[in-house]
């Protein structure tokens, strides 16, 4: 395959010239073995049923991978897919989609990062980006104003993603170009490794970044002159307004510290994972919140496109350990992650190693679950054989351990792989230390507190997933805002705290919906939007007459599409599941002795599937696949 | 502390609320035999905020009755990252 050939070109559509619609119309195609460029065409009725995002994603691993292929298969997918609000003027919409068969969980991969790159994409013309086969060297794609060109990467191969953006931005002459890319940790295929975007936005679980690897393909460089239209701006204003007139006290707290400000309450509620899920507190857990990191770590912040929160922290630190600001700054899961997950709370290592997961491509929250796992192992005197074998509370062992695993050195090798492939490996009972569901590390919200989070975590195709789920302890307050969209729905408010009722079942149904609805059109999640706010967006966006109801059946369709490629992928009933640590109870702390049993996580699963219109093998029906119009 | 939702007693428990919950420190002695979320709704008023009740340092649901002698405190939370 030839590179450096120039831009391929395409035409635009003109009611996207004109500013008159949200959507390109154009999905962009790159065969990397053949080197084929083309693009798919699609009509407003593809854009209504799946949005982009992960809808996008969902509907071309179904209709172009053959089931049951090796995730580092060449004919696995990278698909980038802003969506449809994606790049408009609305606030929280600078996000977008990354997936693919995920090599960690041989399930789905759908990870959101914020940042530019998705806007930036329907900027140069296209709503997504759909990739297949391998380079037979390193290459990346540059797509610009409606063309792309595959680019050889041979030099940017190994560099760290600061240095790689800036080579990028440098070799194209322009500093504003956006760059989509792996570390090294990509490169090296570790299962866990993260698509990072603008250096430090992460699409970071279920291990895209080692797919990309996989086919050789550093990076992805967008730039774009189209304006992202709408069909009746004075529509979107509807939303708009109401966000800018709302969001300073509804998300005071994002304004404040970002998610780092939930660090110690966390901790004190029995939220985060300590010790590998063993313990219920951690000695100075304040060290680690934002009170005290933001006096002498963080020196900035920062935000995404079309967004005025600044969320986004910038941690800078001369000193025995320096911090690149290039690298941005720690959230909450990565916090807690690389803190109390492995029982550091030095701020100065943590955020290290926050950095080192951002220039190297790793997920944090998967990075923390593995180096944790592998420190009660070792305490346990499970493992031998190996000079370095780190212990919970030694910084200096967690940040070699990330070295170790980006070039899968010694025990970093077994790391690589992720916390299920290494208790698989090592036995002696290990799996009974696991914090995982399919085969992917806890995010930081304790199951055995938040239990219909835990069942979401079980359901979810992309492994456990904090995201697109219900959080029990928001929903038991009525001024947040999952209980305005289910007052929308007219269901009674609040939902208790403890045990999944059908009530809360129910409310986990809508609640997924319309997250899977976020994450396909696609808009951040700390944004309060309730569904009228939606109704009103997609009218604003694309002129359709749409009901709340309309946007449950779009998340609804995807939930059942992903399930439909799971039970294709050889998922059963049996793998909605939670690992042996989560029903292990902690003995002190504020949720000591608080976890379900196996047996009550199976019957919330039976109901869910029941509400689902599933068999109880969990499997859709025909008839919900029809009305849902999936085949 | 209540282990029971429908319990009533008399008495008194304390009650402390810090920032971002409320815009200052809060400690105050209420009545036992009320609901916490009765009770709570009265003193966090600000929007966009959920929170944990902790009741002498344990979780505890909102709907549970107050007990005397109960010290309660609320744990803001925020999700995402």
């Amino acid at each position: 395959m030839k590179t450096n050939q120039g831009l391929t070109q395409f035409d635009m559509r003109p009611e996207f010239l004109a500013g008159n619609s949200p959507y390109t119309g154009k999905v962009l195609r790159v065969n990397l073995t053949t080197g084929e460029i083309w693009v798919d065409e699609h009509g407003d009725d593809f854009y209504h049923k799946w949005i982009g995002g992960r809808g996008l994603i969902v509907y071309y691993l179904l209709k172009e991978t053959a089931p049951q292929i090796d995730p580092f298969d060449e004919e696995n997918l990278v698909i980038f897919a802003p969506g449809i609000l994606t790049g408009t003027v609305l606030p929280g919409t600078g996000r977008h989609a990354v997936g693919g068969k995920s090599p960690l969980t041989n399930a789905l991969a759908s990870g959101e990062a914020g940042g530019w790159w998705g806007a930036e994409c329907k900027k140069a013309g296209f709503d997504a980006v759909v990739i297949q086969g391998k380079a037979e060297k390193p290459v990346y794609l540059w797509i610009k104003d409606g063309g792309a060109e595959i680019r050889d990467a041979s030099k940017l191969w190994g560099m760290k993603t600061g240095d790689c953006q800036e080579e990028i931005q440098k070799e194209l002459d322009d500093s504003k170009i956006r760059v989509a890319q792996i570390g090294p940790a990509g490169e090296n295929l570790v299962r866990y490794a993260a698509v990072m975007h603008d250096i430090n936005r992460a699409a970071g679980r279920s291990g895209m970044g080692a797919v990309m690897g996989s086919k050789n393909l550093k990076a992805v460089a967008v730039r774009g002159k189209f304006n992202v239209g709408l069909a009746d701006k004075e529509m979107m204003k509807i939303t708009q307004k109401w966000i800018n007139s709302n969001y300073k006290d509804m998300m005071g707290w994002a304004i404040q510290y970002g998610t780092s400000g939930s660090v110690k309450g966390n901790h004190d509620a029995g939220v985060t994972g300590i010790r590998n899920y063993q313990e219920g507190s951690m000695e100075g857990i304040e060290k680690l919140d934002a009170t005290s990191i933001f006096t002498w770590l963080i020196k900035d912040r920062d935000t995404c496109n079309r967004c005025a929160v600044r969320c986004k922290l910038v941690a800078e630190h001369i000193g025995d350990l320096n911090i690149d600001p290039r690298y941005g700054g720690p959230e909450y899961e990565s916090i807690a992650g690389l803190g109390p997950m492995c029982q550091i709370n030095d701020p100065l290592v943590m955020i290290k190693a926050n950095e080192l997961c951002a220039a190297y491509g790793l997920d944090t929250i998967s990075t923390g679950g593995t180096v944790a796992f592998t420190m009660e192992c070792v305490e346990n005197g499970l493992i031998d054989g190996f000079e370095f074998l780190p212990k919970f509370g030694e910084g200096a062992a967690l940040l070699e351990s990330i070295e170790k695993i980006v070039y899968r050195n010694e025990l970093g090798d077994w790391m690589a792989e992720g916390s299920v492939r290494m208790a698989a490996r090592i036995g002696q009972g290990t799996d009974q230390m696991l914090a995982v569901a399919r085969g992917q590390e806890l995010p930081y919200h304790d199951p055995r507190l938040k239990n219909v989070m835990g069942m979401g975590y079980a359901l979810s195709a992309t492994g456990a997933d904090h995201m697109a789920n219900l959080n029990d302890t928001f929903a038991t307050w009525d001024g947040a805002d999952i209980n305005a969209r289910l007052r929308e729905l007219g269901m009674e408010t609040p939902l208790k705290l403890w045990g999944i009722s059908d009530h809360k079942i129910e409310a986990f149904f809508y609640e997924t919906a319309f997250k899977n609805f976020l994450d396909s059109a696609v808009i951040c999640h700390f944004y309060p939007y309730e569904y009228q706010h939606m109704v009103d967006a997609l009218s604003g966006a694309g002129g359709w007459d749409v009901d709340l109801h309309e946007i449950n059946t779009i998340g609804e369709r995807i939930i059942n599409a992903a399930r439909l490629y799971l039970v294709r992928e050889g998922f059963t009933d049996q793998d909605d599941a939670l690992s042996a640590r989560t029903f292990q109870p902690t003995k002190e702390g504020p949720i000591a002795g608080k976890a379900m049993t196996p047996d009550q996580l199976r019957d919330a699963l039976l109901r869910y599937y029941k509400r689902m219109g599933w068999s109880e093998q969990g499997v859709p029906t025909n008839e919900v696949l029809e009305r849902l119009e999936i085949r | 502390m209540t282990e029971t939702n429908n319990q009533k007693t008399s008495g008194s428990a304390h009650l402390i609320l810090d920032k971002p919950l409320v815009s200052r420190h809060i400690e105050v002695d209420i009545e036992a035999g009320q609901s916490f979320s009765d009770v709570l709704k009265k003193y966090i008023t600000k929007p966009g905020v959920a929170y944990v009740v902790l009741v002498n340092g344990v979780v505890v649901d909102q709907n549970q009755i107050i007990q005397p002698d109960d010290e309660i405190r609320c744990i803001p939370q925020i999700i995402g990252g």
